[in-house]
């Protein structure tokens, strides 16, 4: 009688258990082999992917973006911080909207201009911002959420080549300062942040200005971008009263030329963008940067940048040494609401 | 004893299949205020891209239509809805654009941006609407304080380096 009982209950178990590995064979299937992403479907504008057992959207992007940091692409178009095992993420394989203006508004990248550092505070110049107070902003951008992308990238974004962050901002320093390298180079190695100098070169080697060794080094770690901001750093939107107009187009050339020109032969960089002396422009200016193959300019007039700004007068916005840290976060606008029916 | 239990298995196993397989419980309804990521069948894509349309939001609905072509492939609703979207679309975006130039020969600049930039959030490739913002910009640019204070005479402004 007990060996009947159990044999049944063997019966029942064993049958139970197999019941349950059919059902197992049956249920979709999550992921692709070695649980990796697959491909469920895809057109000319998307990919349908299901992702597998260890990816993230960073592995998503590397995979199928060919590159790690698109992850934003595909958590943003999804509306997604995460992915998880067996979920569908539809990635766009180029930018969706390439205007980034929205029924409610435009997104705005700040190009945020720096010139020197050093005690900061204790300073009477404005334009001179302290080591704590520099790392404070930086820890801010990150704490935040903010992207720190470059001066290409942005050009890409402008010329609707590709999308940004929803949160982007670039980072600029003018003139050459050394203490662009004693004191906001090793700040921005720590956060693995990109920068580019604009230096006028008139300025480079001379006391207080950067050598062409130290700017070597910056650009080898792939951080820093160094580009023309003049040979003299003369007033290039205004005609001097002793200037014939002959002359003053000579210097206008000068000042975009020989910058240039240095540049590519000591550091073996190209000039894609030009920082006006005072962020001064004029329509004259503006054509001669475009003419002289700039593929952007920039100025000092503070505001954030939408896709349809004008590439030969960019905006940049000034953080002076007593900018508190509320002060700098107002400067951060990445999006201008506006009804847009 | 052996086929026996073979036997029994068996019929448990073919019992079991079609519970197993099926995936049971209705479609779930996307709620108001549903995500992308969020609807995965065709009807919860479709019931999002048609909120989209209603919302007037055209150019993400019009996101939502090539995402379920990319999904479903040839479907014949898909075809009309996506083409419907795409011209209404187009309807609307040149509508505005031509309402942004006439603002702009009456020198209305304000009104004129106004209607560029709703021609971009409609049509995000539309190169005159782009153009003309552009142009906006950079007067903008050139007006500003900060340039306008650059083309005074050299010595009240030029001292800061």
């Amino acid at each position: 009688m007990k060996k009947e009982i159990l044999q049944r209950t063997l019966k029942v178990g064993l049958a139970g258990l197999f019941a349950v590995l059919v059902a197992w064979g049956c249920a979709p299937m999550r992921h692709g082999p070695g649980g990796s992403a697959y491909v469920k479907a895809q057109s000319d504008d998307f990919l349908v992917v299901v992702a597998g057992r260890n990816d993230t959207l960073r592995s998503l992007a590397a995979t199928f973006l060919g590159d790690p940091a698109d992850a934003w692409v595909i958590g943003q178009f999804n509306d997604i911080k995460s992915v998880r095992a067996g979920q569908e993420v539809v990635i766009p394989r180029s930018p969706t909207n390439p205007a980034a203006v929205f029924g409610n508004g435009y997104q705005t990248v700040p190009i945020l201009s720096y010139h020197r550092f050093g005690p900061g505070n204790q300073s009477r110049d404005r334009l001179e911002l302290s080591a704590e107070d520099f790392e404070a902003q930086m820890a801010y951008l990150k704490r935040a959420g903010f992207q720190v992308v470059g001066l290409d990238d942005f050009a890409d974004f402008i010329e609707g080549k590709r999308s940004l962050p929803r949160k982007s901002v670039v980072l600029t320093i003018d003139d050459g300062y050394r203490s662009a390298y004693t004191v906001a180079y090793p700040i921005l190695r720590k956060y693995g942040f990109r920068a580019t100098l604009f230096v006028y070169t008139d300025f480079v080697g001379s006391g207080a200005g950067l050598t062409w060794a130290q700017m070597k080094e910056m650009v080898a770690s792939g951080l820093i971008d160094i580009q023309p901001h003049s040979k003299s750093h003369s007033n290039m939107a205004r005609q001097r009263n002793e200037e014939s107009p002959s002359d003053y187009q000579q210097r206008v050339l000068r000042e975009l030329r020989t910058p240039a020109s240095l540049i590519r032969k000591r550091l073996g960089i190209k000039a894609h963008t030009f920082a006006y002396p005072y962020g001064a422009v004029s329509e004259d200016v503006a054509e001669a940067a475009a003419r002289e193959g700039y593929r952007l300019a920039v100025t000092v007039t503070r505001g954030g940048n939408p896709t349809f700004t004008h590439p030969y007068m960019v905006r940049r916005t000034m953080i002076y040494g007593d900018d508190n840290l509320d002060i700098f976060a107002k400067r951060l606008r990445t999006f201008q609401p506006m009804r847009l029916p | 004893m052996t086929l026996r239990l073979v036997r029994t298995l068996s019929v448990s196993a073919l019992c079991l299949l079609p519970i197993a397989c099926v995936q049971t419980g209705p479609v779930p309804v996307p709620a108001p205020r549903q995500k992308a990521s969020e609807a995965t069948s065709f009807d919860q894509r479709k019931a999002f891209a048609v909120r989209l349309e209603r919302e007037g939001r055209l150019a993400e609905a019009r996101l939502q239509w090539q995402v379920m072509k990319t999904v479903y492939g040839r479907n014949p609703e898909i075809d009309r809805r996506l083409k419907a979207t795409e011209a209404a679309i187009r309807e609307q975006a040149e509508k505005h654009a031509a309402a942004g130039e006439r603002a702009r020969k009456k020198g209305q600049t304000k009104r004129a941006r106004q209607e560029y930039l709703k021609t971009l959030s409609l049509n995000p490739s539309h190169k005159l609407a782009k153009q003309r913002l552009r142009e906006i910009e950079g007067k903008r640019v050139l007006g500003s304080k900060q340039n306008r204070l650059m083309m005074l005479p050299t010595s009240a402004t030029e001292s800061k380096q």
